[in-house]
């Protein structure tokens, strides 16, 4: 090293202090104000999500949804409290509807807030088994994507996972005779593999349901294409008439027909990362698969998966407040957007904010997330620091 | 091999990759990147493998380091055959070989910091731990020339050159014996060019390193190289010293190549050869001799006959029919014998005949 490159080296550990990445993706995220507000927005919208759960749960909430008040019914916002005709023990907080009341005299604050931690938990948790799906399986179409199975392994694996399936649905029966039936296959599939390819003794055209001729890759992104084939609002309605109503129900029902996009995501980065020198540095140095995918790719491949589940949460709560609005979703003592939004639909002259509130919400919330997660992106490239 | 200070030993190595055609991927035919390659390298020296775009140096390098499984032949690593090995074996096997790659910009973990990318290694290979580790990394980022505090930055605020050196550092980190340079200088600017290649000259002697240095660069490969291999659509058709590859070519190939690279000395007055074609498809390669649809100077039996490789006293490796060895064969043969001198006639390019004396006592 000549004394004039060490002097530039030392001018540059005066100039540049150390930052955390956090920091570094925070102060990119701070100049763009649009997904600063909706940022902003989510953190308010947690907060009263929280607030809702602790505010209207128990037997006497301080917010309580459920308080029928016929006398008082179809009140405007900030509208006082007859004091008349409401024991003290049912009027709301500080002797105020907020927003208002509804037809049978509940107050629409109360219900909005219940709503609000069903709408986020919907959210998170049906984009976090997305997530949590799409990245299993994305990972494994782009990382062992070369590796090739055959009919019988198909055939078994799809009998387990129907048996799965009834397990879950709780015909205990059928899971037996499905999860038989993949250990029959698996044991035929290793009985031929010891005949056929130790020995030497051919199957002739039966054999062909041996030869591992369908790739892991195809495997996984033809069935990303047969469910993308399903229109998913539809989908779900199916499943949820069939399934008994419940909240949980519909959470899982949304994460399991909404994995495919992220599916897609990780499998096309997984492939772009695979052919990155640094991956191959790593292998050449030795490093364990488990650990080349955890630290070299799903870090380098997660940034587009964050950016579509901020935007998959907001769709998710479109379609909770969508079927709730049908009246599929939550059963009716329960309050969500939806479903107010559902009841309020027929008074819209009379009583408008009935309408207006819950409605305004879920397009203020969807909106704030997906600025949030287009601001996310940004600042989770790394190319953007710096400037 | 019977000298046991031969680090790498590769034996007709072969890398075909299948086209395949149909849902359920039928294979219709190869792409023959590598076809039935063979070299050695001794400790301590540097092969530089030289070729253009495509004629499968890049391949050949990663079926070596067994990052692409291969299709026929084997890799002898110190006289283990690497293509033998599995698990735990292989990864005590890789700390032995490790590899520079042509682009500083893909080589390093864009989430990483400069400290564990380099550390990673030693980490898996539980070489060092804790301070310790870190203390290596700091000493590997000196020795490679750039400063300890860089640690904690990331690859992003460093220029190609300073990537390069941070692929170096990482490339050396679990101690090598065999480094497999990948073209370490093709992306690099002239300047910086000759500073990693001084630097990778440094690490050799303090390392005590062997490289094989694949580069399309004949002005690079010249200052680098003990020895030096000309590849050709999958096949080597040359290989000689360093000195004997500039001074007298044999292949028609590697003397296109050297007609056109360009000389310092202006002096000095070459007549460019310029090949006519393209390079055939390394599907379906040309019969016989794979330069004869391009060669200048080829014959029927070229176009007919595949040439076998042809060894001179002095280890000079050559695969075409118009270089005939006039006197006995097997050069050993001649040492013993105490003659010295083996006669080499070349019908040459351009048809005039070139007859050479080469004296190897």
């Amino acid at each position: 090293m000549t004394n004039n490159e060490q002097e530039i080296t030392d001018l540059h550990q005066g100039m540049t202090e150390e930052v955390s990445r956090f920091t570094a993706a925070w102060r990119i995220f701070k100049k763009n104000r649009i997904a600063l507000w909706g940022f902003i927005i989510f953190m308010i919208f947690f907060v009263v999500a929280v607030c809702g759960l602790i505010l209207t749960i128990g037997d006497s909430p301080v917010l309580d949804p459920a308080q029928v008040r016929l006398s008082e019914k179809l009140l405007g916002p900030l509208s006082p409290v007859n004091t008349n005709m409401v024991k003290p023990v049912d009027r709301p907080l500080f002797n105020v509807y907020l927003l208002g009341t509804d037809d049978l005299g509940r107050d629409v604050f109360a219900r909005m807030m219940q709503g609000a931690w069903i709408s986020l938990t919907v959210g998170f948790v049906a984009v976090g088994i997305a997530v949590l799906i799409g990245i299993v399986m994305g990972g494994l179409a782009g990382y062992y994507g070369n590796v090739k199975i055959n009919f019988m392994q198909v055939i078994s694996m799809t009998a387990f996972f129907t048996s799965l399936v009834f397990l879950a649905s709780g015909q205990k029966e059928m899971a037996l005779n499905f999860m038989l039936a993949a250990f029959f296959f698996m044991i035929l599939s290793a009985i031929y593999y010891y005949l056929v390819v130790r020995g030497s003794i051919s199957f002739g055209i039966a054999g062909f349901l041996f030869f591992d001729t369908i790739s892991v890759d195809s495997l996984i992104m033809r069935f990303v294409d047969i469910m993308l084939c399903f229109p998913s609002f539809f989908l779900i309605l199916t499943v949820v008439a069939i399934l008994p109503a419940s909240i949980y129900n519909i959470m899982i029902v949304i994460g399991l027909t909404s994995w495919m996009g992220t599916t897609r995501f990780v499998r096309a980065e997984f492939l772009s990362l695979r052919e990155q020198d640094f991956v191959s540095a790593a292998k050449a140095m030795g490093i364990s698969d488990i650990s080349i995918i955890f630290r070299h790719m799903i870090p380098n491949a997660i940034a587009p998966v964050l950016v579509s589940a901020t935007i998959g949460i907001a769709s998710a709560i479109l379609t909770e407040a969508g079927l709730s609005f049908l009246g599929f979703g939550v059963p009716p003592p329960h309050a969500t957007w939806g479903n107010i939004l559902s009841d309020g639909k027929r008074f819209i002259f009379d009583a408008p904010w009935l309408t207006y509130i819950p409605g305004l919400s879920i397009l203020i919330i969807v909106l704030a997330f997906n600025l949030f997660g287009e601001g996310l992106r940004d600042a989770l490239n790394p190319k953007l620091r710096k400037k | 091999m019977n000298n046991n200070s031969t680090i790498l030993e590769v034996r007709n190595l072969k890398k075909y990759f299948p086209i395949t055609q149909g849902i359920f991927s039928r294979v219709v035919n190869h792409v023959k990147a590598v076809d039935n390659i063979s070299f050695t390298i001794k400790a301590g020296e540097t092969l530089g493998l030289v070729g253009e775009s495509g004629c499968g140096k890049t391949t050949a390098s990663r079926v070596i380091l067994r990052l692409l499984e291969p299709t026929g032949g084997s890799v002898l690593f110190e006289g283990k055959d690497v293509f033998a090995l599995k698990g735990e074996q292989l990864r005590q096997l890789r700390k032995n070989m490790q590899v520079i790659f042509q682009d500083p910009y893909s080589s390093l973990n864009p989430r990483l910091s400069i400290g564990s990318i380099i550390s990673e290694g030693i980490g898996a290979h539980r070489i060092a731990r804790g301070k310790e580790k870190k203390k290596t990394v700091e000493e590997l980022l000196e020795k490679v020339g750039l400063s300890a505090t860089y640690y904690n930055r990331y690859p992003h605020e460093f220029s190609g050159g300073q990537r390069q050196r941070i692929a170096i550092a990482r490339a050396l980190s679990l101690n090598p014996k065999l480094v497999i340079c990948d073209e370490p200088v093709s992306a690099l600017d002239v300047s910086i060019q000759a500073q990693i290649l001084n630097l990778l000259a440094q690490l050799k002697k303090d390392f005590n390193l062997s490289y094989l240095f694949i580069t399309h660069d004949l002005s690079v490969v010249e200052h680098v190289s003990d020895r030096i291999a000309t590849m050709y659509l999958g096949e080597i058709v040359e290989i000689a010293d360093t000195a004997e590859f500039y001074a007298s070519p044999l292949h028609p190939y590697t003397v296109a190549l050297l007609s056109v690279n360009p000389s310092p000395d202006p002096k000095k007055k070459k007549k460019p050869i310029i090949l006519k074609g393209d390079v055939p498809s390394p599907i379906t390669p040309p019969s016989g001799c794979r330069f004869h649809t391009r060669c200048p100077v080829a014959r029927e039996i070229c176009r007919l006959e595949w040439p076998e490789p042809k060894e001179l006293a002095n280890g000079h490796m050559v695969r075409c029919h118009l270089v005939e060895i006039s006197s006995p064969k097997a050069p050993i043969s001649l040492t013993e014998t105490g003659l010295t001198k083996t006669v080499v006639i070349i019908y040459y390019i351009y048809s005039y005949i070139r007859l050479e004396l080469i004296c190897s006592g």
